[in-house]
């Protein structure tokens, strides 16, 4: 009896080491979702395929398309960009995930619900932006309550056009973390 | 009474703010500069080599070291930057030499703040962190005046005030 609860354990033990490893934040991706990987690769993944228009659209030249889908039983926003590795040829490729779920944590126990300060202790190392206001590519949305706490890898810090550069984005209410963004920027493959 | 005046006037003059030190102001033309120094600026640079519109001086203001970055505009020579390291130079909130990057950002609650260590270039051109070296620039809106705070070892060393505008970060 005490074997098989101990065994049960073991297993009991194993998915929720699993289960957090899916939904660990890094610079670079949600556990096995990552930055970079292609439109296929996702699929392959998420076992599902994903349309994304602006793609195929040749005519406004739109290089960026997002996809709204399930990963691990949580809601995330993907963000493809069109990435040429030849002439005329290219490939959509994972370039953000965005996630408010409080299951997703980094190594550090960085989350949904973690406090600023936390936030900048645990990156003491690496580049830091506060912005006020919810700061996204091209606008910010402003408001009472609301921030912008970026970490920079150094690529993205030093603007290294010849490496992959990564930035690990939250977004704050009350100095408290309520959703977050992984984003890329991917090194020209043609290079 | 003549001493607590006498300390409040000086706390004045070195007060650290977004636009300056006490009474040198970002903008202020060359003649209200020397004014406010009370000496003579003899440019070697500006107005001397007709292509060049910038220049750096040395100088003392109440009793402290200052390097003051000129600029020629259309018609006027005015301040554009201002560095310094005396720990009289403190902020409203008590920010200056000494202090830490969490208190300069708890201090400036609301503001753009940009927490960053600095590079160093290897001979194949790739940035490599210099771990004891960082800076802490801190601006009220994404463009304009800015305090950019030189730390080494996480306590503040030095500062610069200068406007910054998006293409030149």
């Amino acid at each position: 009896m005490k074997k098989i609860c101990l065994f049960f354990l073991i297993v009991a033990a194993s998915c929720t080491a699993a289960q957090k490893k899916d939904h660990i934040i890094s610079m670079n991706g949600l556990g096995a979702l990552k930055l970079g990987m292609s439109q296929e690769e996702v699929e392959k993944l998420l076992n599902e395929k994903i349309l994304l228009p602006n793609s195929l659209d040749t005519i406004n030249d739109n290089y960026q398309d997002t996809a709204k889908l399930k990963y691990k039983n949580i809601d995330v926003q993907l963000e493809f960009n069109r990435n040429y590795y030849a002439p005329n040829v290219f490939r959509m490729r994972l370039i953000g995930i965005k996630a408010n779920s409080p299951l997703c944590k980094t190594a550090s126990g960085i989350g949904v619900g973690t406090d600023m300060l936390k936030i900048i202790a645990a990156y003491d190392s690496l580049h830091v932006k506060i912005q006020p206001g919810y700061a996204y590519y091209y606008e910010t949305e402003e408001g009472e309550g609301k921030s912008t706490v970026s970490i920079l890898d150094d690529a993205a810090s030093t603007m290294d056009y010849f490496s992959d550069a990564y930035t690990m984005v939250f977004f704050l209410m009350n100095k408290k973390v309520i959703s977050f963004e992984l984003k890329a920027k991917l090194k020209d493959e043609r290079d | 009474m003549l001493v607590t005046t006498t300390t409040i006037a000086q706390n004045k003059d070195y007060l650290l703010s977004l636009d300056g030190i006490g009474s040198l102001k970002l903008g202020m033309p060359l003649l209200e500069l020397e004014k406010v120094l009370k000496t003579r600026i003899t440019l070697k640079v500006i107005d001397v080599d007709s292509v060049v519109l910038v220049e750096t001086i040395n100088a003392k203001y109440k009793g402290i070291d200052v390097e003051i970055s000129l600029w020629k505009r259309q018609d006027y020579i005015a301040v554009d930057g201002i560095s310094a390291s005396s720990p009289l130079c403190k902020t409203k909130s008590g920010i200056g030499i000494g202090s830490t990057k969490l208190q300069i950002i708890a201090a400036y609650d609301g503001y753009h703040i940009d927490a960053k260590p600095v590079f160093e270039y290897e001979g194949d051109n790739k940035p490599k962190r210099i771990k004891t070296k960082s800076t802490v620039t801190v601006k009220e809106a994404e463009e304009g005046y800015a305090i950019i705070f030189n730390l080494v070892n996480n306590k503040v060393v030095s500062f610069d005030i200068l406007p910054i505008y998006d293409d030149e970060e």
